[in-house]
């Protein structure tokens, strides 16, 4: 159920369909973008530095998103398709001198119909099913960073320019931090109304019950596979930013650990809405940065356990809260947020 | 000397492949009852390998104390998962149960890092070290021995499931929950028998993979083989898993033997992931699976 505030009403269907649409949203969002665009004026480079890496992790997440929230089509390869795109858009940007959007779109796009050809046993399977021929797709596309050493460097990995559009080189973490949030509030713009749209329509029917929606002429195969492209477009999107902004790209960055944490984070924030994506994120970033704070304490108490720690510690954390969430919570975040938000829209009363 | 190395690559592959089928066999008896498709079992053999090294290891147990204790361990393991973890997920989407047994296999994993490290502990052998040479080939005796283990489970395994009554009941569990309630039969119990069952097979086939190549934390990582063998040979079947174990094996014996001097290693992991994904384009159910007919 989805309250609005007292003594708005919608009187015609422009109101009605709006996304911000009383004054106080729209003030909301502008104070939010000027706080958004002003920070690295005077934040810290630690603060920057993480919500960059958040902003990247909400493109990659965001694309599960529709594939798993949306479409109902569970991927454990989203990090293998970040690393694809990563590695078309390094290698056709530094190898054939493509421009640095160029090279980010190209990513995006090699990475999606790479996705599609993982996604055709979606069209005979679902499930867990679909799930293992994922697990496949991330396996078999890491075999290839790892071992086509000519191309993309093994295990030395491949070291990437800094990005430069229209004169202005990305070199510092500040104009890194700009252009990966423009990024960022297109995909959250581009997927909150793609969901809005007859696509998006199509694609939760195809997630309640794909023979229901055969039957009510929906093309189930082809919506299976444009959502298969569109999370593997965003994550291959995601892969680009991600090597110009960390300048360094090898395989152990895209490995399986990568893709359920994708899963996990879209689990956390809740599935099927777009800000569940960004609260997911956010919340496990700060679940990594705790454990990275209380690690060097740990060990310091603790000497004979060493540097594993850290890693088996996080991992710990990772798989508790995610049972966790499943287990109390299984709409996430999210979900939470929302009752928050009709309370204070009903109080005092609680209907 | 090729024709020798292929040899011994096929029968080196079938006797891994038998310990494949053994850890498969947990994740078919879940199946079977509770459909939910368990990546933790890997998680579970991990914990059988590492509290049977740390009963017979540093408490210095006597070797069948000890498999006894482990084994008990690994029971009241099984029934804990199945209370806490998969029994309030029940009646959720598919993806739940499989993020929920994700983050199992997860768990095991740190925490058999933070008992044993990134090292390899030394094992107390349980089972014959030696190895018979017929012919030509050398045949390691433990390993055959987990071959004929994985057997005698098969065989048992078949029998459960056709005459006891608890074997029965699960099959009923499997085909429709409320027939089975109507029945007198409580599914839950169903449930956490399955659980059990499974951790029992994962807590034997640790113990015996750890005898033989030490108490690692990279153990964990047989559970996906067994997967795929389960997935390729069909969720439901026995006879699948114990056929596929095998057959998975000697593909990956003979893909590192001869395929990965040729492209640089790592081929014998990505093979048999490769086979799954062509298996379920052609065929999803897997070999013996049964096909499921939905309806609206």
């Amino acid at each position: 159920m989805h309250w609005v505030p007292c003594g708005t009403y919608n009187v015609n269907y422009r109101q009605d369909f709006a996304i911000f649409r009383t004054i106080p949203h729209w003030i909301s969002l502008a104070i939010f973008l000027i706080i958004l665009f002003t920070l690295p004026f005077y934040s810290s480079r630690y603060l920057l530095t993480l919500l960059s890496t958040i902003g990247i992790t909400i493109i990659a997440v965001q694309g599960l998103g529709v594939l798993t929230g949306y479409a109902g089509q569970i991927s454990i390869g989203q990090a293998a398709f970040v690393g694809t795109g990563a590695y078309i858009s390094v290698i056709v940007s530094q190898k054939f001198g493509f421009p640095f959007l160029l090279a980010l779109v190209v990513g995006g796009f090699g990475s999606g119909i790479i996705g599609i050809m993982f996604g055709l046993p979606a069209l005979r399977i679902k499930g867990f099913y679909l799930a293992m021929s994922t697990l496949a797709a991330q396996v078999i596309l890491g075999w290839f960073f790892l071992h086509l050493r000519g191309i993309t460097g093994g295990t030395e990995g491949l070291h990437v320019e800094y990005a430069s559009f229209a004169g202005i080189v990305f070199d510092t973490p500040q104009k890194k931090y700009w252009m990966i949030m423009v990024f960022t509030l297109l995909t959250l713009f581009f997927v909150k109304n793609l969901m809005r749209t007859r696509v998006g329509r199509a694609l939760v029917a195809i997630r309640d019950n794909d023979l229901a929606a055969e039957v009510m002429g929906i093309d189930v195969s082809i919506y299976k596979l444009l959502a298969f492209f569109i999370s593997c477009f965003f994550a291959g999107i995601a892969g680009g930013l991600f090597a110009h902004y960390i300048s360094f790209i090898n395989p152990v960055q895209f490995t399986l650990r990568d893709s359920i944490l994708y899963l996990g984070i879209l689990i956390v924030g809740g599935m099927g809405s777009t800000m569940g994506a960004i609260f997911g994120t956010v919340f496990m970033k700060f679940i990594e940065e705790i454990a990275f704070v209380v690690s060097p304490a740990l060990t310091m108490w603790f000497p004979s356990f060493g540097a594993q720690f850290f890693a088996a510690l996080s991992l710990a954390f990772y798989s508790i809260i995610i049972i966790l969430f499943l287990v109390f919570e299984p709409r996430g975040i999210n979900h939470m947020w929302v009752v928050l938000k009709n309370r204070y829209r009903l109080y005092p009363f609680s209907y | 000397m090729m024709l020798r190395s292929i040899l011994e690559g096929i029968i080196s592959g079938i006797m891994i492949g038998g310990v494949y089928s053994l850890v498969a066999l947990g994740i078919v008896v879940v199946f079977k009852s509770t459909k939910v498709v368990t990546f933790a079992q890997g998680g579970i053999l991990l914990m059988g390998a590492i509290i049977g090294w740390a009963l017979m290891g540093p408490a210095k147990l006597p070797i069948g104390l000890g498999i006894i204790l482990t084994l008990a361990v690994c029971a009241l393991l099984g029934l804990c998962l199945d209370r806490f973890t998969l029994r309030p997920i029940l009646g959720q989407p598919v993806l739940a149960s499989i993020m929920v047994t994700i983050a199992l296999a997860w768990f095991f994993d740190s925490v058999g890092t933070l008992i044993i490290g990134g090292g390899e502990r030394p094992y107390p052998p349980l089972l014959p070290q030696g190895t018979y040479k017929v012919g030509l080939i050398n045949i390691s005796q433990s390993l055959l021995l987990q071959f004929i283990i994985a057997i005698v489970m098969f065989i048992v395994f078949s029998l459960f499931y056709r005459y006891a009554r608890l074997g029965l009941a699960m099959r009923g569990t499997a085909e429709d929950h409320e027939v089975v309630q109507s029945l007198g039969i409580k599914v839950t119990n169903i449930f956490s028998y399955s659980w059990v069952i499974a951790s029992l097979t994962g807590g034997v086939s640790g113990m015996l993979l750890a005898s033989t190549l030490g108490a690692t934390v990279g153990l964990s990582e047989i559970g996906m083989k067994a997967l795929i063998v389960v997935l390729i040979g069909g969720m439901e079947s026995v006879t699948g898993v114990i056929l596929m174990g095998p057959i998975i094996g000697i593909l990956e014996s003979l893909t590192i033997q001869i395929l990965d001097p040729l492209v640089g290693g790592g081929l014998g992991e990505v093979v048999p992931y490769a086979v799954m994904l062509i298996m379920l384009l052609i065929k999803p159910y897997g070999l013996f699976g049964l096909k499921r007919i939905e309806r609206i």
